[in-house]
């Protein structure tokens, strides 16, 4: 109970911190909200100084949507609005009355309109003490060309530097040499175990629903945590007021979102949901057990967002999706339903609140019959969570960022159940039932950002303060050093006892120093702990994947990350250019013994490895922000090993991520105002396979002898991608529609996506590959209204 | 084992679905030679007759070269001096049956290193107890009809504990199971059907009127042929042994297969290969007349 007993108090901190605040707001004041964004391209200003000269001291920052909020005295007032980058701003308003207002800031010098590449400006990106984000925006999303049509956002973050596919077609991705479980991916801040659809051709993220999203590849802030390598933040999109309607008609997908507002802009919502119809193709296919097949998916999204007053603000997100394939009297349906209420309070014009409770259920299940029995296998996982954000800015100087998260995981890994009955007319009923794991973490941080020396040096630290415990009811095994089971038959834990935990710290520091306007430098520490776990070895995204948590023979995965960069704006902030150097050294990393038993086995600790693993890289990245013709091209050279006691026969490998070099190029160019159109190029490095060198007789098959694990490579990967999107009709009109014609693979590279060996009738072996896409053209209809 | 076959089945429909679009061809990439290595493989049964002991080296896995037996200086079963048949082919002789519960111990004496002394290699086995296949029907898996596919469902006892298990497949007289994937093994310990009666379809032969046979060919299925199952009970080594065998002689993919490993062996002295064990019963069924069988 003493865990309870010290988030209590830290709640009474907070709430004691949180009273005088409330108290300033007792004299007769009125509220100045507001937004501040950039003249030229609408975008919003994250960090803009918003500070009242005359009539008051009051000051304050626009948050990560651009908002600021300040309560003061009324009457007449100046009041002054700067950002690097940006001519400052004064204006004058009397206030007698609680007031909205847009600001918009003049960037310095003026260059012309096109397509905003990412979500902040470069002064944004510039003068900030993290490094190693990317935020993109939705429409960014929209406009990379698609796999059969369908815009997906994991496949925008597979193009960004540093990040790899997992695999062809995957939703799942590389981290700077991470696997892809080593990512937190959080959707409106709950926790997401499984984002594919269609075994990964697609993700779960439907872009009508998205409003940007950021990776953070390593230096990830205080609040967050759970992940060694990156942490993706999906933000789902808020309904606009207007009511209006889009959607798209594509070749194998179609989609529908209205959104609009009621109580004037009090209370907006937007629903948005898409569904597949691929299975209307199948009975088109040769093979009789694809013909006679069920294969779909759908997904619902939706967002309410209520502004209860100028201080509080109610967001309410959901999700539900689910895949179903089958094929005669057997079938497999899994997805995920996800849920997040989120409570954004203003105490004063420096002291927010945001509170978010979240909930997410991801399972899958099969289910099927014979003459003599019906059988289902289920799995599920669920992670309940709550955090709770303070930010205070005492002075222009300090953002101080402090809260507590919580989160409680529920896993079963695998429960199978057959119910039949036998010729003789005896009822049978059997059972395999992997047992339950439960985790629960709870952490509380903090963090500062300090500016100084005129605001051109900003440090960035903070600290999180992790325990984790096992919770019954479990059977649980425990292993020697060996991987041996102590006791055959494990120890049973009952339920709710807390039987084993873990602490950890979590330092996070950064710095960055504007040298020039133009020139900025950073370096950034990171620490990072991860106590869930993915048992599978599937690259593409599998639905049977398994997560467990981490226990007494299963111990967190831990990091350590240094990275440094030299970032710039160019040519009058037309372009930016970065080069980011990192090192990862990672403890506890988990792999598996060769062969290992992982489907609806219990004693999983028997079948894992751990050792330890390095990264280590260099990115390089140059973007244009401006202009009719838009995007980036970055290259990455990175190496990734692992050394784990049991695995290569303890012997350093090349992770399955170690693919030196990478290049990414994406464009977007405005033909016209009519006509759009989008390239983009990928190379990587061949992925590590282990191949045999030698061969034995046995049961007349030649059995392969290894020496080396993942010591060759496959060829090389590279794909192109184009599309052009036409807009038809009157663009004036409200009614709207547009064709985008998209080719993935425009020139038919076929990367191979599977290695398999081969035996001609002499005896000699060869390898033959599996490639799953040759050139892929789709066409989708887009209207809106 | 009604769990495995739909997971097969559930593995094979993502796997076809996952694959729709793709394709197949052969590419140029080649591993190192390594170093030849020794290989002793050899088998211990309850069932009266020549047990086989073979030694080999490996041989480059991208060459031309087949694997070629070479000859030890000694082989000993407890003791027991082997006889050479032929080039690396050493046996008990005709008439020898492994017992049950008794363990075994294979020594090998060879110069393999070719610097002229003998390096010593050896390997034991406890032979496992049999486990009577009672019972062995054909079904369809078709509910409520008499036709192809068939699948054989076998019965036996189980025994409380680790039991591991391997199936054979005779159709007549051929051996159908005479590759390492068209044979079954599957073990039982903590599930509940543990210390049971099992009865269950053995998933690997899924009977229609034409099987997958060698290079590409089919071998065809006929009513009245006689399908005789050999249920095998394995010694934890050699069940091992054949269950990671197969795994490597599979397909793979990035959906669902890990990395490839060595198979594990039990072979002491830095030789690959195995020395296991089995004890064997056998049971035997009549495919019926039905419509998507020819008669012979």
């Amino acid at each position: 109970m003493k865990r309870y007993f010290t988030v209590s108090i830290v709640l009474g901190i907070f709430l004691g911190l949180m009273l005088p605040a409330k108290g300033l707001q007792a004299q007769e004041k009125h509220t100045l909200s507001g937004k501040v964004m950039d003249a030229q391209e609408g975008e919003i200003l994250t960090g803009a100084v918003v500070r009242v000269l005359e009539g008051s001291d009051a000051w304050t920052l626009t948050d990560s949507r651009g908002h600021f909020v300040l309560n003061l005295p009324e009457g007449p007032l100046k009041l002054e609005v700067s950002y690097i980058g940006y001519e400052t701003r004064t204006q004058e308003i009397l206030l007698d009355k609680n007031k909205d207002t847009l600001l918009f800031l003049k960037p310095l010098s003026y260059y012309l309109e096109g397509v905003t590449v990412f979500a902040e400006s470069a002064g944004t990106r510039l003068r900030r003490a993290e490094m190693s984000i990317e935020r993109i925006d939705a429409e960014v999303i929209r406009r990379v060309p698609t796999l059969f049509g369908e815009v997906d956002l994991l496949k925008v973050v597979q193009m960004l530097p540093g990040v790899q596919a997992a695999s062809e077609g995957s939703s799942g991705f590389h981290v700077r040499g991470g696997s892809p479980d080593q990512n937190m991916i959080l959707f409106d801040n709950a926790t997401l175990y499984n984002v594919s659809h269609m075994l990964g051709f697609f993700s779960i993220f439907n872009s009508d629903a998205v409003n940007d999203m950021t990776l953070y590849k390593g230096d990830i802030p205080a609040r967050f945590g759970g992940r060694l390598s990156s942490l993706l933040d999906v933000i789902p999109a808020d309904g606009e007021g207007r009511f209006s309607v889009n959607g798209g008609i594509g070749l194998i997908s179609s989609k529908l979102a209205v959104q609009g507002s009621v109580a004037g802009d009090r209370l907006t919502y937007l629903a948005a949901g898409r569904r597949t119809y691929a299975d209307l193709f199948l009975p088109l296919a040769k093979n009789e057990l694809v013909k006679n097949a069920t294969i779909h998916f759908y997904d619902l999204n939706g967002r309410i967002r209520w502004r209860i007053n100028d201080n509080n603000y109610v967001y309410v997100t959901l999700y539900n999706g689910r895949d179903k394939f089958a094929v005669s009297d057997m079938g497999v349906k899994f997805g995920n339903s996800v849920a997040a209420v989120n409570w954004n309070h203003t105490f004063s014009d420096r002291f927010f609140m945001k509170l978010h409770a979240t909930y997410t259920n991801y399972d899958y299940e099969f289910k099927g019959s014979t003459n003599e029995m019906e059988m289902e296998w289920v799995s599920r996982i669920r992670d309940a969570g709550m955090r709770l954000d303070f930010s205070y800015m005492p002075a222009p100087e300090h953002l101080f960022e402090f809260g507590y998260t919580s989160n409680f995981q529920w896993f079963q890994p695998g429960k199978a159940k057959g119910i039949g009955e036998l010729e003789s007319g005896v009822q049978i009923e059997q059972d395999i039932t992997m047992s339950r794991r439960q985790g629960f973490v709870n952490v509380l941080y903090f963090s500062n950002e300090h500016k100084l020396f005129n605001e051109k040096m900003e440090l960035r630290y903070g600290l999180r303060l992790n325990r984790f415990d096992n919770v019954g009811p479990t059977t649980f095994y425990r292993v020697d050093e060996n991987y041996n089971l102590i006791e055959e038959d494990g120890q049973d834990i009952p339920s709710g006892d807390f039987f084993h935990h873990e602490y950890g710290l979590e330092p996070r520091l950064g710095i960055s120093y504007l040298i020039s306007p133009n020139i900025s430098i950073k370096a950034a520490y990171a620490r990072t702990l991860q106590y869930v776990h993915l048992l599978s070895f599937s690259s593409a995204g599998s639905p049977m994947e398994i997560w467990i948590p981490s226990s007494p023979c299963i111990k967190p995965q831990s990091s350590h990350q240094v990275s440094a960069g030299v970032f710039a704006t160019l040519f009058r902030k037309d372009y930016e250019a970065s080069v980011e150097l990192f090192y990862k050294d990672l403890d506890n990393v988990l792999d598996f013994k060769d062969h290992p038993n992982l489907l609806l086995y219990d004693k999983i600790e028997t079948e894992l490895r751990f050792g330890t693993g390095k990264s280590y890289g260099a990115e390089f990245l140059v973007r244009r922000n401006k202009g009719a013709l838009t995007g980036w091209i970055s290259y990455t050279w990175s190496r990734s090993f692992r050394t784990i006691p049991g695995v290569n026969n303890g012997r350093k490998y090349r992770s399955p991520s170690d693919r030196p070099h990478n290049i990414n190029l994406v464009l977007f160019y405005d033909i016209s105002s009519r006509l759009q159109a989008s390239l983009n190029w990928i190379y990587a490095t061949g992925q590590p396979v282990t191949l045999p060198e030698g061969r034995y007789w046995f049961y007349n098959e030649l059995i392969p002898v290894y020496t080396e694990r993942n010591s060759y490579r496959i060829a090389d990967y590279h794909r192109m991608d184009a599309s052009l999107t036409i807009k038809l009709g009157n663009m004036n009109r409200r009614w709207k529609n547009s064709l985008n014609i998209s080719v993935y693979n425009l020139y038919g590279r076929k990367n191979p996506w599977a290695i398999n060996f081969r035996m001609k009738p002499t005896g000699e072996q060869y390898l033959e590959m599996t490639y799953l896409f040759s050139v892929v053209p789709s066409i989708t209809w887009n209207f809106s209204f | 084992m009604k769990y495995t076959k739909i997971i097969y089945t559930v593995i094979l429909l993502l796997t076809v679905l996952g694959g729709a679009n793709g394709c197949t061809e052969p590419i140029e990439l080649e591993g190192d030679d390594m170093n030849p290595k020794l290989v002793i493989t050899g088998t211990l049964s309850t069932e009266p007759g020549y047990q086989i002991i073979e030694i080999s080296s490996t041989v480059p896995y991208f060459g031309t070269d087949l694997p070629v037996n070479i000859d030890a200086a000694r082989v000993l079963l407890n003791d027991m001096v082997l006889i050479r048949d032929a080039p690396g082919i050493y046996t008990t002789g005709g008439n020898f049956a492994a017992v049950e519960g008794e363990t075994y111990l294979l020594e090998v004496w060879i110069d393999f290193d070719g610097d002229g002394q003998e390096e010593y290699y050896s390997a034991t086995t406890t032979v496992p107890y049999i486990h009577v296949l009672e019972s062995l029907s054909v079904r369809s898996l078709i509910p409520g009809e008499v036709d192809v596919p068939f699948i054989l469902l076998a019965g036996f006892q189980d025994t409380p504990g680790e039991d591991y298990y391997g199936a054979a497949l005779w159709i007549n007289d051929d051996l159908y199971s005479n590759r390492i994937l068209r044979y079954y093994v599957h073990s039982l310990n903590d599930y509940s059907q543990d210390g049971s009666y099992i009865r269950y379809p053995i998933p690997e032969w899924i009977l229609t009127e034409s099987l997958v046979w060698d290079n590409g060919e089919t071998y065809d299925l006929y009513s009245g042929d006689v399908l005789t199952v050999e249920l095998q009970t394995l010694s934890k080594e050699y069940y091992r042994f054949l269950q990671e065998a197969k795994i490597e002689k599979n397909q793979h993919f990035p959906l669902f297969s890990g990395p490839r490993g060595n198979v594990t062996g039990n072979i002491t002295g830095g030789a690959l290969g195995i020395f296991g064990s089995y004890a064997v019963s056998r049971k035997s069924a009549i495919l019926p007349k039905c419509p998507g069988l020819p008669e012979r």
